[in-house]
């Protein structure tokens, strides 16, 4: 299969303005996962943690980043010209680690954009007691610096990221997140990549159909989350088309007479 | 005399004092020496300021999705008084107050309102809900008790 076979649809680039993540579970063959994992453990028993270093230190990585599906979604997404970033990081939680708190990776870029993606492969399955990542679906667009969010605790509509070994997380790279403690009895990682856009879009890099434009509208305008105000309802719709109007044609205003407009429209 | 040291000691002394007084006032027995006892009872040594010193604050963080009581709690955290009795993330089942109303009635005491005149955008989004910080006293506790579940 070719990546062009996995580029996404219409309705699951839909779902990820909305939501800000997609999961993926590309196909490995057996036993794969469980390998990376023994390699891993191993470099980190050894040598400790590579930093930027662990795509070279464990030559398996470069076959899940290379992966057709995961590379068809990232292209869906950024376009064609995908560039991973040099800062790489294998996250380790050992049994009994604390949790971390509410944050953005960086200071947040938000709003219309989507120039850079997280994106997170865990090689062994993941309990609700091995220190999970968690994340808040639907607040990508907020600017909130992470020193604000060091009241919160827990919140009704988190995600907890319960996964089978394999699975990969596509994450809009302003998603909030947080790792939960780990009460397991071994050691949970995460490896944590970062790919960016290297060039403007101009249409759509995903399996666009101009059919699907009126029920994605919809959506954008009727899916409220259910922790926002009617106030950042409105402005979570007008996000959500400047996206998608974005993503298809680098403006994030509708073409001229676009069924889209209206929607702006109205909500300005 | 019984160990007076912790709050629930020095109530029941109280309490004891109170019965035998009663009794004794009935029988026009009450003496000096009794409300000696009493005075005793209550210095500060053994008496309310240690009990007001072994009380803790419980913390009740409820984020609400606007500034009204009434409105939709969308998050909390629940900081207890003791090591290890921060809330922590990813640990949290049951969710018992749907609205900050409903914490108020079940005792908690409202110590911050969220501020109507903070900055805002009217086209941005930024935090989450509107933080509410509420207080509670607990009886005390003693050191390395588990808080209460």
């Amino acid at each position: 299969m070719t990546m062009a076979n996995h580029l996404l649809d219409d309705f699951t680039i839909r779902d990820f303005i909305i939501s800000g993540h997609l999961v993926l579970h590309p196909a490995f063959r057996p036993g794969f996962h469980e390998n990376v994992y023994a390699d891993i453990e191993a470099l980190y028993s050894t040598q400790g943690n590579p930093g930027n270093g662990i795509y070279e230190a464990v030559p398996r990585l470069r076959e899940v980043f290379e992966h057709a599906e995961l590379n068809g979604a990232m292209q869906s997404l950024l376009g064609e010209d995908i560039v991973m970033h040099h800062h790489r990081h294998g996250h380790l939680s050992r049994p009994g680690d604390t949790p971390s708190w509410w944050h953005q990776d960086d200071v947040n870029q938000r709003d219309y954009q989507i120039r850079r993606l997280l994106v997170m492969y865990y090689p062994q399955d993941v309990s609700a007691e091995m220190a999970p990542t968690i994340i808040m679906p639907g607040t990508q667009y907020r600017n909130a610096p992470t020193s604000r969010m060091r009241s919160y605790g827990n919140l009704r509509d988190q995600k907890p990221l319960i996964v089978e070994a394999g699975t990969v997380v596509i994450a809009h790279y302003d998603i909030w997140h947080a790792r939960a403690v780990n009460r397991g009895h071994c050691n949970r990682y995460m490896m944590k990549f970062i790919f960016d856009r290297s060039g403007e879009p101009a249409i759509p890099s995903w399996n666009h159909d101009p059919a699907n434009e009126p029920e994605v509208r919809q959506s954008f305008i009727h899916t409220r989350l259910p922790f926002e105000s009617q106030t950042d309802h409105y402005k979570q719709v007008t996000i959500r088309c400047k996206v998608w109007n974005w993503l298809k044609s680098g403006s994030p205003q509708p073409a001229p007479g676009a069924p889209e407009e209206t929607v702006i429209t109205y909500y300005r | 005399m019984a160990s007076n040291s912790s709050p629930d000691a020095w109530k029941r002394l109280c309490q004891a004092w109170l019965c035998e007084a009663r009794a004794k006032l009935q029988q026009d027995a009450l003496r000096v020496e009794d409300l000696d006892q009493l005075a005793q009872i209550l210095e500060p040594a053994g008496g309310s300021d240690l009990h007001r010193d072994q009380r803790r604050q419980r913390l009740l963080y409820l984020h609400a999705s606007d500034p009204s009581i009434t409105a939709q709690v969308i998050g909390m955290a629940l900081h207890e008084p003791v090591a290890g009795g921060a809330e922590a993330i990813g640990q949290r089942d049951q969710w018992p107050y749907p609205t900050v109303h409903e914490a108020i009635q079940d005792g908690w005491q409202v110590i911050n309102i969220p501020n109507q005149l903070a900055r805002f955008d009217d086209r941005d989004l930024d935090i989450l809900g509107y933080e509410f910080v509420l207080q509670k006293w607990s009886d005390g506790y003693d050191d390395g008790e588990s808080p209460p579940g």
